[in-house]
Parts: C-alpha cells; sequence; structure tokens
C-alpha cells in the first residue's frame, strides 16, 4: 500500500511581491503606459524589473541580464499600443523578455565585442556567489540546454510559472510546454552524468 | 493506467498540472506499483535539486538597484531608443578597461597593418550599426504616414484594413517580437475526415492557427506554411496541404473567400508583397473600368514604389574615429586577432539583417503609397 503524504503534489504558488511604492492594479498601469505617463512606467518598472532580472540572469548570467531586461523595458514601453490585455502584463513582459534572449543567443547583439582577458578576471561584474559544487554543475549543465528547454524549465522552476502562462509567454500550446519541461529535466540528468563520469 | 502511461504523467503530477481525475488515476495504479512508486521519489528529489541549483546563485543586489536605477533614468530622460548610446558608451569603457590591463601587464603589441585593419573595421561596424536603424526610422515614418492615410476608413473600406493590419505586422517585424497569444478566436475553416482508426479533423481559426486532430493527439501551428514544415510526416500521413484559407485533406477541401483569405493571410503574418499587389489590384478593379486600365493602374504604384525605395538617409551618426583608435592601440596582439574574428561574424550578421531593413523598408514604402491612393481617392 503507497501512501502519498498531504498535498505535496500540488506545488503552492509562490507569492511574488510587488515592490511599487504606490498600489497600480494592473488595468491601471496598462492604461498608464499606454497614455504614455512617466508614473506609469516607473511603478511598471518597479514592479516587474527584478523579477525579470532574476529570470534573465538565470537564463543568459549575470553579464547579460541587465541588457536584457533594458531591452525587454524599451520594447514594451514602444509595444503598449499593441498590447491588447488578452493575457496577463507579467506573461507578456516575459515573451519580450524570451525573445530578447533569444536575439542574444542568436549573436546579433554588440555588447560582445570587447575581449576580455584570458585570466578570468571579469571587468564588468563582480565574480558570482559562491554557491555549492554539485549545485553550480547543475545550473552550469543548465546553461548547456537550447533555449526552447532552458526557458520553460527556468519559468517553472525558478519563477514558479504554471504551464499555461508558460505557454503564453512562449506563444506554444501547453502541449508543447509539458514535453519540453519533460525533455529538458531528461536531459540535464544525462548532463549532468556525463560531466560527473568525466 | 500502465506503468508506461504512469511514467509519461510522473512530471506533471509533481508540477501539479493534472487534473484531480487523472491524478486520481494515478494514485490508483502507485497503490499497486512498486517500480512506479521508487521512480517518482526519485523524480521528485530530481525535481527538487533542479529548482534547488535554478535559485542557488541569486544576482548581486547591488548589480539589480543598478539596472533598475538605469532603467528608472532612461525612461524619464527621453523616448526610448533602439540602441541606447548608454550601450555604446559602455561598450567603449569596457574596451578601454580591457586596453590599461593589458598595457599594465606587458602583452606583445600587435603589428601597425592588424591595427588598422581592425580599426577600419570597427568604423564600418559603426556604420552600418548607424545605417540600420536610419533604415528602421524610414520605416517606422513610412508606417505611421501609412495608418495616417487611412485613418478612420478601415471600418467602411476593406483596402483600408488590410493596410492597417499589414502596418501592425509590419511593425511587429521590426520589433521582432512574439505576437500575442491568441485566446478565444473563432474557427473559420475545417475539415473532418473517418478513416485510418479513427476521425481525423483540422481546423484554421480566424487568427490564422491551425488544430489538427488525430487518434494519436492534438497539435497546433501558428499557420498553414508552419504546420507543413514542423509537422511534414504527419501531414504526408493524412495528406493535408493548402494554404491560409484554403484547407485540404485527402481529396477534401474547405475554403473563404478572397477577403477572408486576406484576413487570414494578414493575421497568421503569411502575407508578402505579392499579395499586396493582389489587394491593390483588387481595390483597382472596384474603381477603374477596363482590365487594361486596372494593370496600368497597378504598373503606376509598382513604378512609384520603386522609384521611392531608394533610401532617403544615409547615416546620421557621427562616427568617432579618434577614440576607436585609442582603444584598439591598446590591444594586443592577441586580443585585436580576437576582436577581428568576432568583427567579422558580426559584420555577417549586420549584413544580414541589413538586409531585412531593406526588404522591409520596400514593404513599408509600398504599404505607405498605396494607403496615400486610397486616401486620396
Amino acid at each position: 500500500m503507497t501512501t502519498i503524504a498531504g498535498p505535496i503534489l500540488r506545488k503552492e504558488p509562490r507569492s511574488r511581491p510587488m515592490t511599487t511604492e504606490r498600489p497600480w492594479n494592473e488595468a491601471d498601469l496598462i492604461a498608464g503606459c499606454r497614455a504614455g505617463r512617466r508614473d506609469a512606467f516607473e511603478a511598471l518598472v518597479l514592479a516587474y524589473h527584478d523579477r525579470l532580472h532574476r529570470i534573465a540572469s538565470t537564463m543568459a548570467g549575470a553579464d547579460a541580464a541587465a541588457d536584457l531586461v533594458q531591452e525587454t523595458f524599451l520594447a514594451a514601453v514602444e509595444g503598449f499600443a499593441r498590447f491588447r490585455g488578452d493575457s496577463q502584463l507579467a506573461t507578456w513582459l516575459i515573451s519580450i523578455l524570451r525573445n530578447r534572449f533569444c536575439l542574444y543567443l542568436r549573436g546579433q547583439k554588440k555588447w560582445k565585442l570587447a575581449p576580455l582577458p584570458d585570466d578570468g578576471a571579469r571587468l564588468s561584474s563582480p565574480e558570482p556567489r559562491p554557491v555549492e559544487r554539485d549545485l553550480r554543475g547543475i545550473l552550469d549543465q543548465a546553461k548547456e540546454l537550447s533555449e526552447e528547454l532552458r526557458t520553460p524549465l527556468v519559468l517553472f522552476h525558478l519563477d514558479g510559472m504554471s504551464y499555461a502562462d508558460i505557454a503564453k509567454s512562449m506563444n506554444c500550446p501547453i502541449g508543447t510546454v509539458r514535453s519540453r519541461l519533460f525533455e529538458a529535466r531528461d536531459r540535464l540528468k544525462r548532463l549532468v552524468l556525463k560531466a560527473e563520469n568525466r | 493506467m500502465t506503468c508506461s502511461d504512469a511514467r509519461e504523467a510522473m512530471d506533471a503530477l509533481l508540477d501539479g498540472e493534472l487534473t484531480a481525475a487523472e491524478e486520481t488515476e494515478f494514485r490508483v495504479h502507485l497503490d499497486a506499483c512498486g517500480d512506479c512508486e521508487r521512480e517518482l521519489a526519485e523524480l521528485r528529489e530530481w525535481h527538487g535539486t533542479i529548482g534547488e541549483a535554478l535559485s542557488a546563485e541569486a544576482p548581486d543586489p547591488a548589480a539589480v538597484a543598478e539596472s533598475r536605477r538605469g532603467i528608472l533614468e532612461a525612461l524619464g530622460a527621453s523616448p526610448p531608443r533602439r540602441v541606447p548610446l548608454a550601450r555604446l558608451a559602455a561598450l567603449l569603457a569596457i574596451g578601454l578597461s580591457v586596453g590599461v590591463v593589458a598595457s599594465a601587464v606587458g602583452f606583445s603589441r600587435p603589428p601597425e597593418a592588424q591595427v588598422a585593419r581592425l580599426v577600419e573595421g570597427l568604423k564600418q561596424q559603426e556604420q552600418r550599426d548607424a545605417q540600420l536603424r536610419a533604415v528602421h526610422q524610414e520605416i517606422e515614418q513610412d508606417l505611421a504616414e501609412a495608418r495616417h492615410a487611412v485613418a478612420g476608413r478601415a471600418d467602411r473600406d476593406p483596402a483600408a484594413r488590410a493596410i492597417e493590419v499589414a502596418t501592425t505586422n509590419l511593425s511587429r517585424r521590426l520589433l521582432q517580437d512574439p505576437p500575442e497569444p491568441e485566446s478565444s478566436a473563432a474557427e473559420v475553416l475545417s475539415i473532418t475526415r473517418n478513416g485510418d482508426g479513427g476521425t481525423v479533423s483540422i481546423v484554421q481559426k480566424d487568427d490564422g492557427r491551425i488544430r489538427v486532430q488525430t487518434p494519436l493527439g492534438t497539435i497546433e501551428a501558428r499557420n498553414m506554411p508552419d504546420l507543413l514544415v514542423r509537422y511534414p510526416d504527419l501531414c504526408r500521413r493524412y495528406s493535408i496541404g493548402g494554404s491560409d484559407g484554403r484547407l485540404q485533406m485527402a481529396d477534401s477541401s474547405a475554403g473563404v473567400d478572397w477577403r477572408g483569405r486576406l484576413d487570414l493571410l494578414l493575421r497568421s503574418g503569411t502575407w508578402d508583397e505579392t499579395l499586396q499587389w493582389e489587394a491593390y489590384r483588387g481595390w483597382v478593379a472596384g474603381r477603374a473600368a477596363d482590365a487594361k486600365d486596372i494593370e496600368r493602374r497597378l504598373k503606376a504604384h509598382q513604378e512609384r514604389c520603386r522609384a521611392s525605395g531608394e533610401p532617403r538617409v544615409e547615416s546620421s551618426l557621427a562616427i568617432d574615429a579618434e577614440s576607436i583608435l585609442r582603444r584598439v592601440k591598446a590591444f594586443t596582439r592577441e586580443e585585436v586577432r580576437r576582436s577581428q574574428d568576432r568583427l567579422a561574424a558580426e559584420m555577417k550578421q549586420l549584413d544580414g539583417r541589413l538586409k531585412e531593413a531593406a526588404d522591409l523598408r520596400a514593404r513599408a514604402r509600398g504599404l505607405r503609397i498605396f494607403a496615400e491612393d486610397i486616401g486620396h481617392d
């Protein structure tokens, strides 16, 4: 007889603190941004910046995160007229971030031109904080996954998004999210095992 | 439920994405299967480890705050620009810093000719980048003028509506943003057939999306070309073909009228220049007396588009050649070589983007002229 204790199979939604100085509901925020109001844009950045930065940092690394998030907000400000409100603001912003990340991966941006010294002394960002060796290995291998697999993995495990929201952000059916997550975890496991056996 | 079904459901179960009924079915199987129970425990542990690993490296709070402050400042200062000058400044700053470090540790100096080549390459790159921005500005201007010319007419004039939708699609392509997901698109076309072990149906919705349901499962694609490219085997198996607005499955077919098809082509993003001429021909046909007149007006319009297709502006950005020279002169031999390699790759990409931008510009220009014709009619 197997017993599954309690509701462990149902994941608890993670709380996402809003850091705006004054309360904005989403509809007001959208209307304000569409009208080009500076206070609305500020509230948008305060509300979503840290979350996007965290995702960008995990997907692309600390060096590229700030640029990706900046690009995302610039594109959002330019494109607000086209946002119809069918999806949540956060989902829409993450879909733009993902798009910028794809461009970044395709190497269409110029910010990687300046050469860095071979000895690893990074001039543009501080050293990453120490992370347990095993977890570091998994994190490094996750960055070897293709964008299509890495993005749902990060959005699910780091940000706690549902399949439906990931599907909207990635503009694909929910079934695709499910299969990509399966493949991402499976492939990651194989990459980690391979690295350990080296 | 078999062990194979259970294994397929495990990920979704742990992710909290199974329905209550599916979960109940899974639990019943688990009660009777020790292998699946063990596998589930291992998988649960692996999921936890992944979550822990991805969350392990939190960004430096100072860097996050600095990024947030930078964006707030940029938003407050002026309308956003596609390539913020701050990035160019940062690029130069990084370059200079690297140069200083390289000099300090005494790496070997590169030959003058190599430095000169790199400087020339970097100047050309800045020039192309400026050209790209200028072309993008031109496109945005043409699209804005096209929208203005047909403003308020979309409800009563299908050609004006076509222009409105086409300008939106071109703007999207310019920004390279994904289209917003549609939540409640209605079906416009469908074919259902029985055979080969079950029912197969293909449906196109009014946002252009295609859904194919087979006994093996359901798939979705953005539009018909997307379906044919991504699922060639399935299309071959069920003899699915056609284009947006004209579906085929074996000997069955379904289609919408020209206007409906135009709508689908625009919404699904498969609109192209040929179709623009078709739209124009359709519009002229309602106003010209005979076929010759229609073709004459069409040719005149194409001629005007071609004549105005040349770039109006070259680069308006002054290149700071001195700064580039200073930066490169501080490089070591190895850094010059690596920069040269990267530059070659980036120039290739930049050329591709310029080519794509030129294509977009021609289409935006054609749309503007088309819109002006309609606006003056």
